[in-house]
């Protein structure tokens, strides 16, 4: 489902002494079946953009269009859209409530109507999309659970819906690096498997080099920067200047290339990992074998 | 002289109660002593009982074998609990279980103002924190209108605040973008130097531990591994078993040298460029 901003505003607390603008004339897309990062300092305006996305909010100005529903200052996102909108929020596992896991995943869908025997069924898969063995944990007290497995309960409890789009509010914020790890597979896997289209909020360039496919930078209410990752990771100037880091690849990237004559230098492509490793091989074998 | 200890942990087992009212061990026989002054940093997986640790340091938990011992006080001692925890400041990971006051200053001012801070040296240590965090422009606003990040800073203020002699920092980094991340960073190393404050970061984060003194490495609530950042980071395959990640340095060096491309030891960043542009200018 692609996503449009339209000169989309947000100010809260309109007419109060508290009036504060959140976000100013942002403009930009999410088209269907990409994975967009969305990077930005505290308080630039990332989680107020993402509650437009499923109609929590509403634009004070501007037109958001999913699909083919428009949400303006006077039209409401239809409930029936929301459904297919999956919002994961900071720290999901404090919003676990129920008795047992499988009951805390199946909350939204029965809230949504679905039949109980289809209920099951989709918990069963969405707990195992987390990497979650159905059996093991159904009828255990999702309290009682590891914090990692907690965040993947309330993970799955939102994949359940089966949602079109998904939207991840840091979702990784606190776990090891085998935790971050695993929740991001498992993302990246059900993102391409079902053609989702996913929005991930992150402070970490790392997370955002390896696994978007289009970069939003947000700075104090609005878009600055909006395209592939190479591209917005080029302007790593702009991105400090913003307090923002580049990904250590891009950094060490940068500083070989300040120091190597312009016939040596490292094409800027390589914010992957891999693809840098794979480029240093490539010219330092070379090296060994003369 | 021997060193000063300033926090230590003597044949420390601790448990919870789990599901069913069985016992859940999380630390098994810790034996660990902090030197005063010191910047440590306790890396492990989630329930390896680095959190844990950090509750038994300043008495919010007792163990249930051995001792704490926090500057010559047992945290067993009820009588000096309010001492202890005046010694060891905490900072967590949850900004919302930590905001008290109605506005970021009330906030920042409130342990100053149970310990009896004079006016002008409490109006100072409340900017001088607030500047440190990068929240000095709010310093009337109210808690609740700032974001989680931003709360996250407002309570470091107010631990930072009242200059306890151990900063146990519990994944305090974790909710922070980058920026807010150095800045806190950099805030706890500062006092570590100048104010000669000890230091223990709990974190996630292998580059955050590179700038320590010590590494401690938890896993099953033992003491994994326990030396100097290049003690410790020559082990990535270890650390790697543990479900624990290493500075990027250290992980790009690995890489190339199992590929036959070989590269002294690098910890930073900066060393690795050095190596590097040296191997592809001679190639």
């Amino acid at each position: 489902m692609q996503i449009t901003f339209d000169q989309v505003s947000h100010i809260y607390g309109r007419g109060t002494p508290f009036e504060r603008t959140a976000l100013r004339d942002v403009s930009l897309t999410i088209p269907a079946g990409s994975f967009v990062g969305i990077i930005g300092q505290t308080g630039s305006g990332k989680s107020t953009l993402i509650q437009h996305l499923n109609g929590l909010l509403q634009p004070t100005s501007g037109t958001i269009t999913l699909g083919d529903v428009k949400v303006t200052p006077r039209e409401k996102m239809p409930h029936a859209r929301r459904r297919d909108i999956g919002l994961v929020f900071q720290y999901p596992e404090h919003q676990l409530f129920e008795e047992t896991v499988a009951k805390d995943v199946a909350f939204g869908p029965l809230n949504f109507d679905m039949p109980p025997e289809l209920v099951e069924v989709r918990v069963r898969e969405a707990l195992e999309i987390v990497g979650l063995d159905y059996e093991a944990v159904k009828d255990r007290s999702p309290f009682h659970l590891s914090g990692g497995q907690m965040r993947r309960v309330a993970i799955a409890g939102v994949l359940a819906m089966q949602p079109k789009v998904l939207i991840l509010d840091e979702p990784t914020a606190g776990l090891d690096p085998a935790g971050r790890k695993a929740i991001l597979e498992a993302i990246y896997r059900i993102h391409r498997e079902q053609r989702l289209t996913t929005v991930l909020v992150t402070h970490s360039m790392e997370e955002a080099a390896r696994y978007a496919d289009r970069l939003i930078v947000m700075a104090q209410g609005r878009a600055v920067l909006e395209g592939s990752p190479d591209e917005v990771f080029a302007h790593a100037d702009r991105l400090r200047e913003l307090a923002l880091d580049v990904p250590e690849t891009v950094a060490l990237v940068t500083q070989l290339n300040q120091r190597l004559p312009e016939t040596e230098r490292l094409p800027s492509s390589l914010y992957r990992e891999e693809a840098l490793i794979e480029h240093l091989l490539a010219r330092l074998s070379v090296a060994k074998e003369r | 002289m021997k060193e000063e200890q300033l926090l230590a942990f003597q044949g420390v087992s601790f448990a919870y109660e789990g599901e069913g009212g069985a016992a859940v061990p999380v630390l098994n026989g810790i034996d660990l002593e902090i030197a005063k002054g010191t910047f440590v940093s306790i890396l492990g997986p989630n329930g390896s009982g680095k959190s844990t640790l950090a509750k038994l340091s300043n008495g919010l938990l007792l163990p249930n074998e051995g001792a704490v011992i926090v500057s010559g006080m047992d945290t067993r001692d009820g009588e000096l609990l309010w001492e202890v925890r005046r010694h060891v400041g905490m900072v967590f990971q949850n900004p919302d279980n930590q905001i008290v006051g109605a506005t970021v200053e009330d906030d920042v001012a409130f342990g100053l103002e149970n310990m009896g801070v004079p006016p002008d040296e409490m109006r100072r240590r409340v900017d001088e924190a607030l500047a440190a965090v990068g929240m000095e422009r709010h310093l009337h606003d109210q808690p609740h209108h700032l974001s989680g990040g931003q709360k996250q800073r407002v309570a470091i203020a107010g631990i930072m605040a009242m200059r306890p002699s151990v900063l146990i920092l519990d994944e305090a980094t974790a909710m922070l973008d980058p920026q807010g991340r150095r800045d806190v960073l950099a805030l706890a190393r500062r006092l570590n130097r100048e104010e000669g404050i000890t230091v223990v970061n709990i974190t996630h984060f292998p580059e955050e531990a590179v700038f320590s003194d010590r590494v401690i490495v938890m896993s099953g609530g033992r003491i994994e591994l326990d030396g100097s950042p290049s003690e410790v980071f020559a082990r990535p395959e270890r650390l790697q078993e543990l479900g624990l990640d290493v500075p990027f340095a250290v992980r790009l060096r690995r890489a190339l040298a199992d590929e036959g491309v070989q590269l002294p030891f690098v910890l930073h960043q900066e060393e690795l460029v050095e190596h590097l542009c040296r191997l592809l200018l001679t190639r």
